[in-house]
């Protein structure tokens, strides 16, 4: 019995996990709000700005990610 | 009249092994497929400067039931510079709809530690941005653009400029997901296993520092496999191969098998290489066509190294193979 339940549970992981990754579900949909909860980041590439009724508001020329970037390597926090 | 055939048998297979590995081999052929859908659409290297927005390439956007458009960006600039570098999607009136950064940056150095040095050089430089048009086909304009570039203490450099190695895709999939459903769908086959390993029910479980062991229970019917196992522990002075007798008697005590087999031992050493222990073990399935009360007696041959013997007869098992059986029909 228990081993049918992990088999149908298996069964359905294989189905949702490829249905998500073909639907591209994390991809950002043009025009929809409701976007930061399904987009996952690609090679650390964030979204500047959101949705809002449809029309793009964007948040600015800086990019503002825990006060200013500081690179990366060895001279980060400088 | 009793009837006794040795037969092989897949009927008390449990499939779910099975419907679990086909699972696994559904999320690997949707990995090893997804190239297929991929179409590469654009593929040219840019040379932007700072400040400066640079339009690359100009699609129709369609609403697609596979993949989407994917803009993979790899950039390359002068060492030791920090840089933010923005996708921008425009549509056909100018309209900025998507914009999306990337922090990229580019140093080395010097690395000195216990008398040894070399040179290091890090960069994080590539961005990939996935785009899926809404529910009506749209054209949109791409380009990239520059907000930062900067040297390694945050003072904007004049001056140079980025190139940019720009591809574009149509059909890319998010093969990230597949990742923990290969994991998971792993992990439960594996439970699966298990578990069918453990199935069934004890009838029958005695434990005898002898060589001789028996025991009596009720078991048995249609559709009810039953596994006879015995577990033998002998000393360092038994042989490679011993002998196991067993008999199976019916409620009234009468005989209705009998057979011989070999088990092969293993022989455990410990730190000296000296052999501390042997064991061995014996596994035979068996069908009794009508439930009641039999009884199991094992003697095992020579009796002199063996140590201890453990009689386990568990009913209503399942297999995760097929097995070789002993089926035993009594009128």
């Amino acid at each position: 019995m228990l081993s049918k339940i992990l088999a149908t549970i298996a069964l359905i992981l294989a189905l949702v996990t490829v249905g998500a990754a073909y639907s591209s579900r994390t991809a950002v949909t043009l025009r929809q709000d409701q976007q930061q909860q399904r987009y996952w980041p690609r090679q650390g590439t964030y979204l500047n700005g959101s949705y809002r009724s449809g029309t793009w508001n964007y948040s600015g020329n800086r990019a503002s990610y825990g006060g200013g970037f500081f690179g990366g390597g060895t001279g980060f926090g400088k | 009249m009793s009837s006794v055939t040795k037969t092989t048998t897949y009927r008390f297979v449990d499939w779910s092994t099975y419907v679990a590995v086909f699972a696994i081999a559904l999320v690997l052929l949707a990995g090893m497929i997804s190239p297929i859908f991929q179409r590469q659409i654009f593929n040219e290297r840019l040379e932007v400067s700072p400040g400066e927005v640079v339009e690359f390439k100009t699609w129709e956007l369609k609403p697609q039931l596979i993949g989407a458009m994917r803009i993979d960006v790899d950039a390359s600039f002068t060492n030791n510079r920090w840089t933010t570098y923005e996708l921008r999607v425009l549509d056909e009136q100018g309209n900025l709809i998507v914009s999306a950064l990337k922090q990229a940056w580019v140093e080395s150095g010097t690395w000195r530690e216990g008398g040894e040095s070399g040179t290091w050089r890090e960069k994080d430089v590539e961005a990939e941005l996935d785009l899926q048009a809404g529910d009506e086909p749209e054209t949109i304009t791409l380009a990239i653009n520059i907000l930062d570039y900067t040297d390694t203490s945050g003072q904007p450099v004049e001056g140079e400029s980025v190139r940019f190695h720009v591809r574009v895709f149509n059909g890319a999939i998010d093969t990230r997901y597949l990742i923990p459903g290969v994991i998971g769908t792993g992990g439960l086959a594996l439970f699966c296993v298990l578990s069918t390993q453990n199935s069934g029910q004890d009838t029958i479980r005695k434990f005898m520092k002898d060589s001789d062991i028996g025991g009596r229970a009720i078991m048995g019917g249609d559709n009810n496999l039953i596994c006879c196992r015995l577990k033998i522990v002998a000393d360092e002075t038994s042989p490679r191969v011993l002998n196991v007798n067993l008999w199976l008697t019916d409620g009234y005590g009468e005989n209705i098998y009998d057979d011989l087999k070999r088990v092969y031992l293993t022989f455990h050493r410990d730190e000296d290489g000296d052999i501390k222990r042997t064991t061995g073990n014996f596994k035979q399935y068996f069908t009794l066509k009508r439930r009641g009360s039999y009884g199991f007696y094992i003697e095992v041959t020579p009796d002199a190294p063996v140590d201890e013997t453990v009689l386990t007869v568990r009913e209503k098992v399942q297999t995760v193979t097929g097995v070789s059986v002993v089926e035993i029909a009594r009128d």
